[in-house]
């Protein structure tokens, strides 16, 4: 009975933390060895109709991967950069040699985004937003990271008013809040959920504890997630924050 | 009694094996609006845009150090310094610029290589 209680609580910890999964160490394995401590982010590949969604991207990478420890060229920098030396387009470099990345800037991996959807579904009110995510050593060329993201974001607004009307309240105060803020909102959420799992970087207090962490085994990460629940993946306050930055800058002037 | 007790550690083990995975994160910087300003300015590099995102920067690095308990040792975020810095050399003030540059190598070695080649520029 003893045993039987304990080979059953060792078998549902080993099911609760290994299915489905695999251990980073295992996953991104080159990523490890190669130990990249500085990212630049190529413009996106933008493979929608969405014309905004390139520089959307391009400016909403940046943070994420700051947060999980890397040292992270400026985007506006880099993108002035790469519009001087007439290299803007990133789908030349998807596969090419990146060497003269790490020669000029330093960088030791380049971040490739190629979004693929970006789409307001027309009745409903929700945003799909699918977005593939390589990083490739500048030394090595080696692809050491690679995700894809799909995130639905579900912007439905329920009214309360019910009965056969309801429908079509819903709908209506649905449609108003589709603004590019959801579109904005879709695209941070989508790079926060899928590079969750990215290994961590060397600025990160966590840095070389992580490559026993289980994660998905496949590369797609799916998800849906509710409009305004970024601050649940960005735990910070903004807004305390703010003050708090405002009162110290008050103070010196 | 004694095997409500086993139950319990059992219990007590598999909520430790998922409860880590749900624990809240601490973010490493203060963003300020940093994102929002840094989208307008790629979107229209506008002098004015240029003038927000300095000044967000700006805030960003009066108010790190206020914001420490907060964040993961209240850092200045990579880059910020040396953005900062290049606005400033767009606009002209070389001197401002060189010590917003030498303040990125000095914090983030990382961008020693392609702050230098900047540096270059301004000599």
């Amino acid at each position: 009975m003893k045993n039987g209680i304990l080979y059953g609580a060792i078998l549902l910890i080993a099911l609760l933390t290994t299915s489905c999964g695999i251990s980073k160490e295992m996953k991104y394995s080159a990523m490890y060895s190669q130990q990249p401590t500085s990212i630049m982010i190529m413009p996106p590949i933008n493979q929608t109709s969405f014309a905004d969604a390139k520089l959307l991207y391009f400016s909403s990478l940046y943070r994420p991967l700051c947060e999980k420890g890397y040292y992270v060229f400026s985007p506006y920098m880099t993108m002035e950069l790469l519009q001087n030396e007439s290299a803007y387009d990133a789908e030349l470099f998807l596969n090419g040699d990146l060497k003269m990345f790490h020669k000029v800037l330093g960088a030791d991996a380049a971040l490739f985004t190629v979004i693929k959807e970006w789409k307001k579904a027309t009745l409903g009110s929700s945003i799909n937003v699918d977005v593939e995510y390589i990083l490739r050593s500048t030394t090595t060329g080696e692809t050491l990271y690679q995700r894809e993201g799909r995130l639905t974001l579900d912007m439905s607004v329920e009214t309360g008013a019910g009965g056969s009307w309801g429908f079509v309240a819903d709908l209506a105060a649905s449609k108003l809040n589709q603004s590019l803020t959801d579109q904005i909102e879709a695209g941070r959420l989508c790079n926060i959920v899928t590079l969750d799992d990215i290994p961590l970087g060397k600025y990160h207090s966590e840095y070389g504890k992580d490559k026993s962490v289980t994660i998905d085994k496949g590369n797609v990460i799916r998800r849906t997630v509710k409009e305004n629940s970024i601050e649940l993946y960005q735990p910070e306050n903004q807004r305390r924050y703010r003050k708090l930055i405002d009162a110290e800058v008050e103070k010196m002037k | 009694m004694k095997k409500t007790k086993k139950l319990m550690i059992v219990a007590a083990l598999c909520c430790a094996a998922v409860l880590p995975s749900c624990a809240p994160k601490m973010p490493l910087y203060a963003w300020y609006n940093y994102d929002d300003v840094a989208y307008e300015l790629m979107k229209n590099g506008s002098e004015a845009n240029e003038e927000a995102l300095r000044n967000v920067g700006i805030r960003m690095i009066c108010g790190a150090g206020k914001v420490e308990e907060l964040t993961n040792g209240g850092k200045v975020p990579p880059g910020v310094y040396a953005e900062v810095g290049y606005i400033y050399f767009k606009q002209g003030k070389k001197d401002i610029a060189k010590q917003y540059f030498e303040k990125e190598m000095e914090a983030y070695p990382e961008s020693k290589v392609y702050v230098s080649l900047i540096l270059k520029q301004l000599k």
